[in-house]
């Protein structure tokens, strides 16, 4: 009997019902969904949200539509994460096309918000530390959303690691905008670019949770 | 139902869909635990992949190997394929991974030499003597060298390849016998597998 032979006799051996397969948009929508309530309760216990920024929501459409689409872009982001944990041929850039076009769009929202501002910019309840707190709070969530990966299979480790990062990093910068000052160039440097720190931190925790299994 | 073709065949395009739709089949029912169906999958997957590494390969040592490790990542991730979704998508996406992978982890401590190479295995006419001359010397390296990937390599990144995971020799023996620092061959290879990875990646999957 080949080694192959004997390999697949082993694996036969070992099969057991595996249940349904597995749905990466289930898990990416439970996780999304305990990342933001649990980092809007944190971030509120650490200092409360803007003062006001109900009724800006109600009375702003821009600034509504701007935090709609922000939340869609965030969910997409981490949709995208979960499904690397599925093999497919095509590449995550690929997979990822719907997400990140609506990430720019997002994203260039703030760009044209520097011209034209959404809301009158104030230094209303700005946080000290708002940059660092993006990529503290992205850090438990990159990891536990790594764990919950860990039951897939994803098969780039760091790359995998650095979706998430981006993923769970955009949850905080998007309640930033509710939570913090509103002001273009400080969401721009403070809010957003941080994703980018919690991405190479991502890259690290997946190449440290997931390489077992790369 | 192997193919080495770049270009799917008409007739060849039909049998990949029925390997396809079987594939998807076998593996839903290996999912509620039919051990007869998931034997035969397994079975029928491992010589595919065997064939699919052996034409870009070459007759290399590591083939059954590879083979093996896909076959463990299968079992294991068995529960992420969804039937609804094309099975060769799922299995190649695997196969590719774990074929660079491997390679990048492979120790140069296996020395294996010529001896321990699959001379048997070698097609003649696959061998160009004249570049067998300029590169490490023998018929494995210039059967590898015409192989689906490594053709498709610089001469310098096929060069490194084979010396490094075909011959078996240390990072540090390749410097001394190229001329280069250990670092530099380190650099050569990490970018002569990132180009072979980017290779498997642009194929199309519905060619395989």
């Amino acid at each position: 009997m080949s080694k192959l032979d004997s390999t697949i006799h082993t694996l036969v051996d070992d099969l057991t019902p595996t249940g349904p397969p597995s749905r990466p948009g289930l898990s990416a929508l439970a996780w999304w969904l305990v990342a933001m309530g649990g980092t809007a309760a944190v971030m509120a216990g650490v200092q409360p949200f803007r003062p006001g920024f109900v009724g800006q929501l109600i009375a702003t459409p821009r600034f509504t539509i701007e935090t709609i689409l922000g939340v869609v872009a965030c969910f997409a982001m981490a949709w995208a994460a979960f499904a690397l944990g599925i093999p497919d041929v095509r590449s995550p850039w690929r997979r990822a096309r719907v997400p990140l076009v609506l990430l720019t769009v997002w994203f260039a929202l703030f760009g044209a918000a520097l011209l034209a501002p959404v809301l009158t910019p104030s230094m209303a309840g700005k946080r000290p530390h708002c940059v660092l707190e993006v990529v503290l709070y992205a850090a438990p969530l990159t990891v536990a959303g790594l764990i919950v990966m860990r039951r897939m299979l994803p098969l780039n480790a760091a790359s995998t690691g650095a979706w998430m990062g981006f993923a769970a990093g955009l949850i905080p910068a998007f309640l930033m905008q509710l939570a913090c000052m509103h002001e273009p160039l400080h969401i721009i440097k403070l809010h957003l670019a941080p994703t980018v720190g919690a991405a190479v931190v991502g890259s690290l925790f997946g190449w440290w949770l997931l390489r077992r299994q790369d | 139902m192997l193919s080495d073709s770049p270009e799917p065949q008409p007739e060849r395009a039909a049998a990949w869909q029925d390997d396809d739709a079987r594939w998807a089949a076998w593996m839903a029912a290996a999912q509620r635990g039919d051990k007869a169906a998931y034997e035969k999958l397994l079975t029928e997957v491992a010589a595919t992949i065997r064939h699919y590494l052996r034409v870009r390969f070459g007759p290399a040592d590591f083939i059954d190997d590879i083979t093996q490790e896909c076959l463990l990542s299968i079992h294991k991730g068995r529960h992420t394929y969804d039937a609804r979704r094309p099975f060769r998508a799922w299995l190649f996406a695997i196969v590719r991974h774990r074929s660079i992978d491997y390679l990048r982890h492979r120790g140069s401590d296996k020395a294996m030499g010529a001896a321990r190479v699959d001379i048997d295995r070698v097609d003649p006419e696959k061998i160009d003597p004249d570049r067998q001359s300029h590169t490490v010397g023998n018929a494995v390296a210039a059967a590898a060298e015409a192989s689906l990937i490594l053709s498709q390599l610089s001469r310098e990144q096929r060069d490194i390849i084979v010396r490094t995971k075909y011959l078996g020799y240390s990072a540090g023996e390749v410097g001394t016998q190229l001329g280069i620092s250990v670092a530099a061959v380190r650099v050569r290879l990490h970018r002569a597998l990132s180009h072979a990875r980017r290779l498997f990646n642009t194929e199309d999957h519905t060619s395989i």
